[in-house]
């Protein structure tokens, strides 16, 4: 079990840099647009986007190893483009609710507590989209072919990925200010806009 | 709207960058054969800096300038592009990735990596980018913003369309406070982006001014998506909306180096300034920025870490209430500044241009008179 979690924590901590890469799109502009006022708030956005990604990521080891239990098969990558798609959905609503918050519409969602569940969601969907370390995870869960193995290194693997997006909380200090809420509203567009296409293409292949 | 200066302080000024552009452009591109025609780029620039002196206009001099060297690169390098085609832009060290300064910009987390390789590899022939983060450090600090109104060699191009009509046919002047950081948004957007598939996202998709196909993707469709990018980002960006407009659409909203510059820009201390007891709030400076970086608020206009320092805003106010500063004080000599400054814009501009200028003046010289 060690050697396994061992294992996992070691490829997370290998290929987590793309796992930056993969998440920054979305986590940035979202943690700009919040502009967090304390150094609680700012880990609080972090660590609610990485447990959305833990989830996605005990649900995909569980799905994936009992898939190579059982089929020894091919991951599904199509369903998980899927989640590219929503996800990048997701971020253009919270961008479009905060950008126009004083529409009657939008100030209901932003002042709701539907929008504090956004990162979890984000977290989430991202976490389950397609990218490298995602893959090189899924090849060996494949291999593992057990359910509880598969957990136990997708945890580690969580762990050791997650170290790479913490330092986004690092961003804090500059980012409470009017414009910088404004451009992260923009890009938040921008990367949710991405992500569909990302998605919508890689399904179309 | 300052006055002209004196003849033989005008013609000092203008010999002066004339001989500091001749030096430096001679020193670059050595070559017996050029040397006439890299004396007739200095003389050019030393020119516009004699009469933007003697008239005591800025801007209207500088478009001039500026706007002749942007079509000039078009005319030597791009052509030469078109021309060749296959495996242009593309140097064997650096794989396809193009670069230029707005590349470097919206991909500069890629460059940083690139950098860390060529380091582990121990190959110096990987360094080039460098030589131009360093080339991008010295303009910064002598020019900061204002690069992108003295010496881009793209900017004129937009800029050259603005400048067709007398008076805009589209009267584009506000922009909503939440939209007026989309620049920085594309950048930060396009930093991530990048980094994510590792690629150029914004010269792949985006960047109008490659204007050759030598690096699109080889799947049919998806080429033909990004030309019809760059063909549209093109057409409206640098041509159509500026000519209605008189604004110079593609810098001021699209390019992410210009996004980058209003941020690294502030290490040049030069700022262009309000004086609260000269303005009338007449809001013609805000009605002339070509770039929307003049925002009127109930306290008077405020001048946006946008602005190019192009003078536009400077030549317009009847009643002089905007100057070059030094990090936005209003006392001190504001026409020693003003005069340091454009002799600044005008070398380093003038240094840029000595690249491909000389060579532009020879090609004209060859289809005119066949030698």
């Amino acid at each position: 079990m060690i050697a396994l979690m061992t294992e996992g924590l070691g490829l997370g901590l290998a290929t987590g840099g793309y796992c930056l890469g993969a998440c920054a799109p979305m986590v940035v502009p979202y943690f700009l647009s919040e502009a967090p006022a304390r150094w609680k708030d700012a880990l609080g956005i972090v660590l609610k986007f990485l447990t959305g990604r833990l989830a996605a990521y005990l649900v995909f080891a569980a799905a994936v190893s009992w898939m190579g239990h059982r089929f020894r098969g091919d991951i599904p990558l199509s369903l998980l483009n899927v989640a590219s798609v929503l996800a990048g959905i997701l971020m253009v609503g919270y961008s479009g609710i905060r950008t126009f918050s004083d529409k009657a519409f939008c100030r209901r969602l932003s002042e709701g507590k539907s929008l504090r569940m956004w990162p979890w969601a984000m977290g989430f969907l991202v976490g389950i989209n397609v990218c490298p370390p995602l893959i090189a995870g899924a090849v060996r869960l494949l291999e593992l072919g057990r359910v509880s193995s598969g957990i136990l290194f997708f945890l580690a693997f969580f762990v050791g990925t997650s170290v790479y997006l913490l330092p986004v909380m690092l961003m804090k200090p500059w980012v409470r200010t009017e414009r910088m809420m404004n451009i992260g509203r923009l890009a938040g567009f921008l990367s949710g806009g991405w992500f569909v296409v990302r998605g919508m293409s890689a399904w179309a292949g | 709207m300052p006055a002209g200066s004196p003849l033989l302080k005008s013609l000092i000024f203008g010999a002066l960058i004339a001989t500091t552009v001749t030096v430096l452009s001679t020193s670059v591109q050595r070559g017996t054969d050029l040397i006439p025609y890299q004396l007739g780029w200095s003389l050019f620039v030393g020119g516009i800096g004699f009469a933007i002196l003697r008239t005591g206009l800025i801007s209207r001099w500088r478009s001039l300038f500026f706007i002749l060297m942007a079509w000039g690169f078009v005319l030597n390098f791009k052509s030469e592009l078109i021309g060749i085609k296959s495996a242009v832009f593309a140097c064997s060290e650096q794989g396809r990735v193009p670069f230029c300064h707005i590349a470097m910009a919206s991909s500069f987390f890629n460059y940083l990596y690139q950098q860390y390789l060529a380091l582990k590899s121990g190959s110096w022939l990987l360094w080039g980018p460098l030589t131009l983060g360093v080339l991008w450090l010295v303009v910064t600090l002598s020019l900061g913003q204002a690069w992108c109104s003295w010496a881009c060699f793209y900017g004129g191009l937009d800029e050259g369309f603005s400048r067709v009509l007398k008076k805009p046919i589209w009267a584009w002047t506000n922009v909503s406070k939440k939209l007026r950081d989309f620049p920085s948004a594309l950048l930060l957007f396009l930093l991530l982006v990048s980094l994510t598939v590792f690629l150029p996202v914004y010269c792949l998709w985006l960047c109008p001014l490659k204007i050759t196909d030598a690096f699109l993707d080889t799947h049919g469709a998806v080429r033909m998506f990004q030309k019809v990018f760059f063909i549209s980002i093109g057409v409206l960006a640098i041509g159509i909306v500026p000519l209605l407009t008189r604004k110079r659409t593609f810098c001021a909203w699209l390019c992410p180096f210009g996004a980058w510059q209003a941020f690294w820009g502030r290490l040049n201390p030069l700022r262009v300034t309000i004086l609260p007891d000269r303005c009338v709030q007449c809001g013609d400076c805000a009605r002339v920025c070509p770039i929307f970086a003049i925002e009127v608020t109930e306290d008077g206009p405020k001048v946006l870490p946008y602005c190019n320092r192009c003078g536009e805003c400077l030549d317009i106010c009847a009643r002089g209430g905007i100057r070059y500063t030094l990090l936005g004080g209003t006392d001190g000599s504001g026409s020693v500044l003003r005069t340091v400054f454009i002799g600044m814009g005008l070398v380093v501009g003038g240094a840029v241009g000595g690249l491909f200028m000389p060579e532009v003046f020879r090609k004209i010289v060859f289809w005119i008179g066949g030698r």
